[in-house]
């Protein structure tokens, strides 16, 4: 049920996807993993479109080096764990949904439970092996995945659909090689937001999701393409499913 | 034949478009297109191959949208008409 508040909150948003696709919005639990150039961008546009529960994982600190890009954190939050400074910054934006910011690295172990009772997992890390295991643990529970990362102007977007589209491993099995990678925030910004309307779509029942496409943004070149891409009936994560 | 050739990213920079149409003759494979690519164009080799003469096991080639990273890549015979795409997934968050 949607409130007198939350009428007047998401207007612009009940114009595109009536009281309903709100109601969804608010029902849904959002796990982001990662709260750096992605996460910062992929958590601040779920939470002013009222996702009713946002989890947030991440285990590191503030740096100063993470300012270019991770909009969430600030000059004075060096040295904070990123965590807090979101869920700060969320809470102060929304204070109508839930959001629950956990400082922890994602590992096998954790990883069920942190998924626990989540309808999504958008991916805002910045290292593969990770990237597997949110890809399998929602390929295993057949919730969607939404995969984006970013190397200078550059990045690439798509959605898992478990068994009705390629998953991550079917279209990237080796993970590229780990590197600091050079960034500009407003590529994080496109990639992140493309991610955010992704996530929205999908829990309002809206357009058609990237699915069986990668989305490419080429910054440089002012670009954008997308690529059809098939699933790999031989893939170790998502092979079995039917 | 004639064939396609798409490229993505740091690759495009190097190639210095995004699509390439390219006349190979018949039964040519995706190694001799790469190779017909590498010699225009300085800086892909080291790109696109290794040390030791193979391709870069994260890059994505693909043929007419499907991924030929599991078969044998470079003995993959292109048809005419086909669209062969490189593409180098980026990692960062």
């Amino acid at each position: 049920m949607i409130t007198d508040e939350e009428q007047k909150r998401y207007a612009r948003q009940i114009l595109l996807s009536g009281e309903e696709g709100q109601e969804r919005l608010k029902a849904a639990s959002v796990l982001v993993a990662g709260a750096g150039g992605l996460g910062t961008v992929i958590s601040l546009y779920l939470a002013a479109a009222g996702v009713g529960r946002l989890r947030i994982i991440d285990c590191d600190i503030v740096e100063s080096s993470n300012l270019n890009r991770q909009i969430l954190h600030w000059s004075r939050d060096v040295g904070r764990p990123k965590t807090a400074s979101v869920k700060e910054k969320l809470a102060a934006l929304n204070p109508l949904i839930r959001i629950e910011a956990e400082q922890s690295r994602i590992t096998e172990e954790n990883m069920g439970a942190l998924a626990q009772g989540c309808n999504l997992i958008v991916d805002a890390m910045d290292n593969f092996p990770t990237r597997y295991l949110l890809n399998r643990t929602a390929v295993d529970r057949g919730i969607p995945f939404i995969h984006g990362a970013v190397r200078g102007f550059f990045g690439q977007t798509t959605t898992v659909i478990p068994g009705k589209g390629p998953c991550l491993r079917c279209l990237f099995p080796v993970s590229p090689p780990p590197e600091v990678f050079p960034i500009v925030g407003a590529t994080c910004g496109v990639i992140g937001s493309i991610e955010a309307a992704e996530a929205i779509k999908l829990l309002t029942g809206q357009g058609e999701p990237l699915m069986g496409r990668i989305f490419i943004w080429d910054g440089l070149a002012g670009n954008a393409d997308s690529i059809i891409v098939e699933r790999n009936p031989a893939c170790p994560d998502c092979g079995n499913l039917p | 034949m004639k064939v396609t050739f798409r490229t993505f990213a740091t690759f495009r920079e190097v190639t210095g478009a995004g699509e390439i149409e390219m006349i190979l003759p018949p039964g040519e494979k995706i190694r001799g297109l790469l190779e017909e690519l590498c010699n225009a164009h300085p800086g892909l080799r080291e790109r696109l191959f290794d040390a030791a003469g193979q391709i870069k096991p994260h890059i994505l080639i693909l043929k007419n949208g499907r991924s030929v990273a599991s078969l044998q890549p470079l003995d993959t015979v292109i048809d005419e008409g086909d669209v062969i795409a490189v593409f180098p997934p980026v990692a960062g968050g």
